[in-house]
Formats: structure tokens, C-alpha cells, sequence
């Protein structure tokens, strides 16, 4: 059995432990995660075709999306856009983008006021590891953007399988 | 006809949120796989999916081979008045579906 005494060293321990050491190792960890990067060179051409040459802004956009998909052929994923989705001011379409698949464009939803959030979830296929994009453009013309990477263990095989 | 199956909530207060949900019995073939003979299947996907709430619309997809077999849809409507939620979507052999569920408003 502990005595009193015990206890209280145990606990200054787990304490410096929590606040000193476990933070600093973990913050360096987080940042390395995956998360909006601009480049994405390969959708450059279709984004261009979608945009119009329009500003398109990081924000406004969540996409959750597993970081580690086992398999290609059923990814889950959820799209939210911020928007008040009123007649005056809504999400008019929500395009899902993919990176590295043989077509680009996943999907293309045409949301209005009638459907009160901009919520989509749906399972996709991806090709290989890569980024994904969710593009929506608001009843203004504004085009606001996330992109999340994937990593595909299992891809979604083009050939006979 | 294809196969669905949705599910729409029975009733919902007026100006609720309601979340439809539904699934397509579908293969949606890429156009990349090949069969045993080393022939192409040609590309069949559920191309356009349209949801109309009293007749009016208020959902679409237009989807590809990204989206995978069985496709699956969930998404919200605002319930406003009685009425009837449908479904109608088609391939791209021109094959069509449809499915529809009434959706009871209270006040």
C-alpha cells in the first residue's frame, strides 16, 4: 500500500510529465499533420475551369475525411460550409475535387435555400494517396475552399480486379 | 429501375431541420476495369441525382466514378409544408430510379 507521501511525489511526477514533457513532443507532431497545402498543381487546370480565374479563399469549408483510408474503393467523407442559406445567400454548388484519380471531379452537388445547411456526407472512391478538395460557390460568385490529404493503403484498382 | 432505399422522417416541426438519407443499388463502373475476356466495361455511373421537396427541387448530384459503388447520399431539407420528398436519378445507360416518402409538417 502507498503511503500519503507516495502518492504526492507520484502525482508531482505525472504532473511535469503532462505539462512539460508530453506537450513539446506532441506539438511538433501536430503540426507535421496534413492539412490545407495551396499548390495542388494537377487540379490547377480544373480549377481554373470551375473558378473562371475567381479568387478562391481557404476558409468557410470543413471536410473530414480520414487521414488514412485502408481502402480506395469506400472513403467516407463529410463536407460543411458556412452559410446562412437564405434565398439571399446561400451555397449554390459544392464541388468535390480529386487530385490524383483519372477524372478529376468527383461530384458536383447544387445545393439551394430549401435545403437549410450545406451538409453533405457520401463515400468516395480514391485512386491513390493524395489530396482532396472540397470547392463551394456561394449564391454571390465566391468561391471558398479545403483540401485535406488522404493516404490510401488499398487503392481503388483501374484494371481488372 | 434501380434499387434504393431512403429514409425520409415521418413528421418533423415546420422550419426543421430534416436529414434525408439514401443509397443507390448501383455498380457505378468506372469505364477502367476490364473483364475476363480482357474487354472493357463500359463506364455506367448514376450521373444525376435529383431531390424535389412538393415538386420543387432542392438537392442535385452529378456524380462520376469518384463516387463509389452503392452510392450513398446524406444531406438536410427545411421542412415546410406537408408534402412528398423524391428521389429520381438516372445512369448513364439512361437507366432510371426513383423513390419517394411523405413527410408529415406540425406546427
Amino acid at each position: 500500500m502507498k503511503t500519503s507521501d507516495q502518492n504526492r511525489q507520484r502525482r508531482r511526477v505525472l504532473k511535469r510529465l503532462a505539462g512539460g514533457a508530453l506537450l513539446p513532443l506532441a506539438a511538433p507532431a501536430l503540426a507535421q499533420l496534413p492539412t490545407v497545402r495551396p499548390p495542388l498543381a494537377e487540379l490547377v487546370p480544373v480549377l481554373k475551369e470551375i473558378t473562371q480565374g475567381a479568387q478562391v479563399r481557404e476558409a468557410r469549408v470543413k471536410l473530414e475525411i480520414p487521414h488514412l483510408a485502408e481502402n480506395g474503393h469506400l472513403v467516407p467523407l463529410t463536407v460543411e460550409v458556412e452559410s446562412p442559406m437564405t434565398p439571399a445567400d446561400y451555397v449554390r454548388t459544392l464541388y468535390l475535387l480529386s487530385e490524383k484519380n483519372p477524372r478529376p471531379v468527383i461530384a458536383k452537388i447544387g445545393f439551394s435555400p430549401g435545403t437549410g445547411r450545406a451538409v453533405l456526407t457520401t463515400r468516395i472512391r480514391l485512386a491513390t494517396a493524395q489530396n482532396v478538395v472540397a470547392l463551394a460557390q456561394m449564391s454571390d460568385g465566391g468561391f471558398w475552399a479545403a483540401s485535406t490529404e488522404v493516404i490510401v493503403t488499398e487503392t481503388a484498382c483501374l484494371d481488372a480486379t | 429501375m434501380s434499387l434504393a432505399r431512403i429514409l425520409v422522417p415521418p413528421t418533423a416541426k415546420r422550419g426543421e431541420l430534416v436529414e434525408l438519407r439514401i443509397a443507390i443499388q448501383h455498380p457505378m463502373e468506372t469505364g477502367f476495369r476490364m473483364d475476363n475476356n480482357g474487354r472493357v466495361i463500359p463506364k455506367n455511373t448514376v450521373n444525376t441525382l435529383i431531390c424535389r421537396y412538393n415538386g420543387a427541387e432542392v438537392f442535385r448530384a452529378e456524380m462520376g466514378s469518384g463516387i463509389a459503388a452503392n452510392p450513398y447520399l446524406q444531406f438536410y431539407i427545411v421542412a415546410r409544408e406537408s408534402g412528398n420528398v423524391e428521389f429520381n436519378w438516372v445512369d448513364d445507360l439512361g437507366e432510371k430510379g426513383a423513390a419517394s416518402a411523405p413527410l408529415q409538417v406540425t406546427s
